[in-house]
């Protein structure tokens, strides 16, 4: 396995706060990469070092072994692709024209989507199911068809790593695993390479293959979804009880809530093993 | 077609093009004085009347409502995306109210010198303090709009109301403070008036809104990205921050020698950018150069109408601008706003 993109004891700071602090982690090519953890943990903030659009105080981000900082912002956008977590178009473009603007790092100044262009970007909208939209306006959308219009901008860049910051957030059952299971294919069959943040742990444990979890601007842990998501890891990273049981179908584990009257109780049973 | 191709480019600005310069000859011959052409047209000298009306007058005048519709036409439709809000106008950033303020201080100022003022000496003077103000206004706006450097969009946006209310507040101080005669110049100044330039003035601003609208046209595939958001731009390869800070700048500097030699003309720089997007679609690359030729065409036509409908006196043309642009925007905002901001 290639490494792609290297993070080496990363810090950032908002301000006086402290976003990140010495974080390291390895990104290998055609991987999916999950980021976890608690709201405010860093993972928004490891993302925008991860893509470029800040630059870390401290450590470096290389990718393919060069630092980030010293790429072309127009070379960058054709290996890095991001979607963020909601976008807010005011303009009435077509859901087409928003997916040809993920062509633009490859036009010339002056220059207009050629053939090649609109194949690539009417491809990228089949795979994330929007073709039909394509004559739509970007705002007539529902939040769940907008994603996906945003996610086959990202892929119009064909980039080779690809950075989603909560991607599935607003989206059904149906379409979260269908986005998933596109994102896993185009990692097993073209060599993508993915790095998500993850709000649900299930998701995270059914695609992921490697995952780390944040804590207040820190790695708590990482390794496969297996390894990192245990009782003691997800009670010491969210500071909250929950079960953890397998999966019959998919063999994973899976995560599920509990309420207070049963927290507590699972919390009065540690101590009393303590 | 759901996306702008090249042919599609070349096919607008082309009709465009041609339906501007129809226009432009056909609103030369229109008049409230009636002029035989063919007869100006073959002894076109100072000694014909008719010449003088046609060359002297009409011309100038007709060529000016087109630069002056043009660079607001673009102008608009630059601000629009750099505020991410459809319903920017080009008087909306606080240039229009500084480079008048200046501009009229300067009429009083110099009527109060002299009254005998030559009339040419007075308008030029007029126009340098009206552009003067608008460089002065442009640059306080944007050191109150930035932040650690960074142009904030909300921030100009507000910045920019309040500014011009402060303006507009002190312009019907020094207003009341003036004789009646002085007071309807200013007011006439302030509905906006493209009569009286000769062609220097015409070919000196022509040459400038050539050079600003120009730049941002060039802009329009960067103008796309902005509009994804900040971080999707930068993300795509737009250095954000230097793109701000230049529409900033070329579009306040439009507005300011637009606000120096024709006042106020409000509506131009609102309704023509939503025009051309409800017929062209959003694209910049297509929408700022069809701003463009769509403003100059909208304000030829405006200001035909302004000095023939009531000949043989004369209406102000940002009266006729808004008269026209008001209701229909209201229309607009009714048919459009309910998408926009029912969300």
């Amino acid at each position: 396995m290639r490494l792609l993109l290297c993070c080496q004891s990363v810090g950032f700071a908002y301000g006086t706060v402290e976003a990140l602090s010495a974080v390291s982690l390895e990104i290998t090519s055609g991987e999916i990469f999950g980021l976890l953890g608690p709201n405010g943990s860093g993972k928004s903030t490891l993302l925008r070092l991860m893509s470029g659009v800040a630059r870390p105080r401290t450590g470096q981000v290389l990718l393919s072994g060069q630092n980030l900082q010293t790429y072309d912002r127009e070379a960058l956008a054709r290996q890095i692709a991001v979607v963020p977590q909601e976008s807010r178009i005011e303009l009435p473009f077509s859901a087409l024209e928003v997916v040809l603007m993920g062509r633009s790092p490859y036009l010339k100044r002056f220059g207009f989507e050629q053939a090649h262009d609109l194949a690539v970007a009417q491809h990228a909208m089949e795979q994330t199911g929007v073709s039909e939209l394509a004559a739509r306006e970007i705002h007539e959308l529902s939040g769940g068809e907008r994603q996906r219009v945003i996610l086959a901008r990202a892929l119009a860049q064909e980039p080779r790593l690809l950075l989603l910051d909560e991607p599935t957030a607003f989206l059904d059952i149906k379409h979260q695993v269908e986005v998933y299971d596109l994102l896993k294919h185009l990692s097993r069959q073209q060599g993508l390479t993915v790095v998500a943040i993850l709000h649900d742990l299930n998701l995270a444990a059914l695609y992921c293959d490697r995952v780390a979890l944040l804590k207040t601007g820190k790695v708590l842990a990482q390794g496969t979804p297996g390894q990192v998501l245990t009782y003691v890891n997800i009670k010491a990273a969210y500071d909250t009880e929950v079960y953890i049981g397998l999966n019959d179908i998919t063999g994973k584990v899976h995560i599920l809530p509990l309420d207070e009257a049963n927290r507590v109780r699972l919390a009065q049973q540690e101590k009393n093993r303590c | 077609m759901s996306h702008l191709t090249q042919q599609k480019w070349f096919l607008v600005n082309s009709g465009l093009a041609i339906a501007l310069v129809l226009s432009i000859l056909i609103c030369v011959a229109i008049g409230a004085e009636r002029v035989n052409l063919t007869h100006a047209w073959q002894w076109p000298s100072l000694d014909n009347p008719e010449a003088v009306i046609l060359f002297r007058i009409r011309l100038p005048r007709v060529l000016l409502a087109a630069v002056v519709g043009g660079a607001l036409g673009v102008a608009g439709a630059a601000l629009q995306a750099l505020l991410h809000n459809p319903l920017a106008c080009p008087h909306l950033i606080g240039v229009s109210g500084g480079a008048s303020l200046c501009g009229i201080l300067a009429l009083v100022g110099t009527s109060m010198i002299s009254a005998h003022t030559a009339g040419f000496l007075k308008i030029s003077l007029v126009s340098v303090a009206a552009f003067g103000g608008a460089i002065g206004t442009t640059v306080l706006i944007y050191r109150l709009a930035s932040v650690h450097g960074r142009l904030q969009p909300y921030a100009l946006l507000l910045t920019g109301v309040v500014f011009n209310a402060f303006c507009s507040a002190l312009i019907m101080l020094v207003n009341s403070l003036v004789d009646f005669y002085q007071s309807h110049t200013i007011l006439f100044w302030l509905m906006g008036s493209l009569a009286a330039h000769d062609y220097i003035t015409v070919g000196l601003t022509s040459l400038y809104v050539l050079i600003g609208a120009t730049w941002l046209i060039a802009q329009g595939r960067r103008l796309n990205l902005l509009s994804l958001g900040e971080e999707s731009a930068l993300q795509l390869g737009v250095d954000i921050d230097a793109l701000r800070r230049g529409i900033f700048l070329a579009a306040s500097l439009l507005v300011g020698v637009i606000v120096a030699v024709s006042g106020m003309i409000g509506f131009v720089g609102l309704i023509v950018p939503h025009l051309v997007r409800l017929l062209c679609g959003a694209d910049h690359r297509l929408l700022l150069p069809a701003s463009l030729f769509g403003g100059a065409m909208f304000l030829v036509w405006a200001d035909t109408l302004a000095r023939t409908v009531a000949s043989p006196s004369e209406l102000p043309v940002g009266v006729v601008t808004a008269m026209c642009g008001g209701p229909f925007f209201l229309y607009l905002l009714r048919k459009e706003g309910r998408k926009v901001f029912a969300r």
